[in-house]
């Protein structure tokens, strides 16, 4: 194992430290914690946006605090929910008075973690609501779509979320856009490596040099079917037509889409699939608002890549296309 | 240890030498989750029983039962976070609030701490016996000492062990449950669930504790 570290057990530490250091214009650090807050927060007469999770996925979740993004963000150890105290201290600390959205992707390490900081937060009579991220299609079948797990389309949710609170709506209505978008939003990942956890030093699973896994989990999950390599043309059409079977969109209908890299697939790569994809999608009948592609939601050094798409009306449109300005992601 | 039961100093120990046994294991751990995890189960272990020792080193020497095993939830769930993090974390506050007022956890006390453990796991995490999850475990070491009669702390302990191992065993067999590992289909089987198997891991740890301590 080669890591630009130093202590293995420091890493998601010293990774939101740096994050700190590094854009001090955007946000800073809560006090020792894994956890960083907007620069002028609290912003009162906003509801705040809190979003986190286990480390290892950067620049999610803590890259994307800032201006029309997240109010704050709890980062836990590398691959593990944030403990409630960090959640809740820091959903204080940038509480501008409207509720708190907890916005995280569906784990049951999150999940109850996140719920007991809810608890303390409410018995001090803050509201907060909830919404988990579950865009995941390999990991449960339709008809069970609330248990999916939570991947690249975090950071949708969190965009259209935020920009929600951005125009001063109310918890409720913020709550609304972010299930909306969670609702039509799906994703399949596929990994061709795994990824070392710094404080094991071993790859998380075995996967041979000449397969990919469809389906896999940002944790390394094991996926729906694993498959000899392919070519990027022949690997984007199994992967859209999974999207499309699963969201079923009708001809005419406006997405947006993002080609995620899982943190050592070149950006090249990750073109050369977008470029594969896009005609498919195209000649499903769909109109492309807005494509990302780029390392948004990585899973350490993994190899592959996830396409997510976001069913747009024109609320979500006008909420993905408003501006933003953080770490990770910035838009005009 | 005296006849009657585990002091409060002596659960202390107890808990390091679990800790020692739970670092131990690590590496093990570990690999049992990446068969059907996400790979960290091992290190989050060893982080939270680390935090708690530094804990219960620093704890004041007259704290009773009740604060010995409140401060070790509270430490081990401030220290992880993830899901074992607030399940065993839970339990182990749930174990202090069962002891309220005891100077010794006898077997009566450990047959309540056991119980304990298993309702407040029933209420945070929801899961059923057979959902491949630690409770398979918690339950099945309940279940073997619930009726066992007058049996010493170490013998009982001892049941308790072995029944949690059994239990955690047989996770291997099970499916996991509805939801979001449904999907993973057979490939669970064969691999038993981590969290089961740490639990059964602190249990015997208690009782080689017990045993190499008589008096």
């Amino acid at each position: 194992m080669k890591k630009l570290i130093n202590d293995p057990n420091s890493v998601a530490l010293e990774a939101v430290q740096g994050l700190a250091l590094a854009y001090p214009q955007y946000v800073m650090q809560l006090k020792e914690l894994q956890a960083v807050v907007r620069l002028n927060a609290p912003i009162a007469g906003k509801v705040t946006v809190l979003t986190g999770g286990g480390s290892g996925h950067e620049p999610m979740f803590l890259g994307y605090v800032g201006q029309g993004m997240a109010d704050a963000s709890v980062a836990g150890n590398i691959f593990a929910s944030p403990p409630p105290m960090p959640i809740y201290e820091t959903a204080k600390a940038a509480h501008g008075g409207e509720g708190v959205l907890f916005l995280y992707g569906n784990y049951s390490g999150d999940v109850l973690n996140f719920d007991m900081a809810a608890d303390m937060l409410k018995e001090e009579g803050i509201p907060v609501m909830t919404v988990r991220v579950t865009d995941d299609l390999a990991s449960a079948p339709p008809e069970h779509r609330e248990e999916r797990r939570g991947i690249a389309g975090d950071l949708f949710v969190i965009k259209v979320a935020a920009a929600r609170a951005e125009e001063r709506a109310s918890l409720e209505e913020v709550y609304a856009a972010a299930e909306k978008a969670n609702w039509n939003m799906r994703t399949i990942g596929v990994a061709l490596s795994s990824c070392i956890i710094p404080a094991s030093g071993r790859p998380i699973f075995e996967i041979g040099d000449n397969d990919l896994e469809v389906g896999m989990g940002v944790h390394g999950e094991p996926g729906v079917s694993r498959q000899t390599m392919m070519t990027a043309d022949k690997l984007a059409a199994d992967m859209v037509g999974r999207l499309l079977a699963d969201l079923r969109p009708k001809p005419g209908d406006e997405i947006a889409v993002l080609v995620n890299g899982l943190g050592t697939t070149p950006l090249c790569e990750l073109m050369i699939m977008f470029r594969a994809a896009q005609p498919l999608l195209v000649n499903a009948g769909l109109r492309l608002c807005r494509t990302y592609v780029g390392n948004y939601v990585t899973s350490l050094d993994m190899a592959g890549c996830s396409i997510t798409l976001m069913r747009l009306d024109d609320e979500l449109r006008r909420l993905l296309l408003a501006p933003a300005d953080s770490p990770a992601l910035v838009q005009v | 240890m005296n006849k009657g039961g585990m002091t409060a100093p002596e659960l202390r120990l107890c808990l390091g030498s679990v800790t020692e046994a739970v670092v131990r294991e690590e590496a093990h751990l570990t690999s049992l989750d990446s068969a059907i995890g996400d790979g960290d189960h091992g290190i989050t272990m060893r982080i939270g029983f680390e935090a708690l020792t530094r804990k219960l080193v620093s704890l004041d020497e007259n704290a009773d039962l009740e604060q010995v095993f409140g401060e070790a939830g509270k430490s081990f769930m401030g220290a992880t976070g993830g899901a074992i993090g607030v399940l065993l974390g839970a339990m182990l506050t749930a174990s202090g609030k069962a002891l309220s007022g005891c100077t010794e956890m006898g077997p009566a006390e450990f047959k309540r701490v056991l119980e304990a453990m298993e309702s407040s796991l029933i209420k945070l995490g929801k899961a059923k016996p057979g959902d491949k999850t630690i409770l398979d475990a918690v339950h099945a070491a309940c279940e073997a000492i619930t009726d066992s009669g007058h049996q010493d702390l170490l013998t009982l302990c001892s049941m308790a062990a072995a029944a949690a191992a059994k239990g955690a065993q047989n996770t291997a067999d099970m499916l996991c449950a509805k939801g979001r590992a449904s999907r993973l289909g057979n490939r669970v089987l064969g691999h038993p669930d981590p969290g089961a198997v740490s639990f059964s891991i602190v249990l015997e740890a208690m009782a080689k504790w017990l045993a190499s301590h008589p008096d």
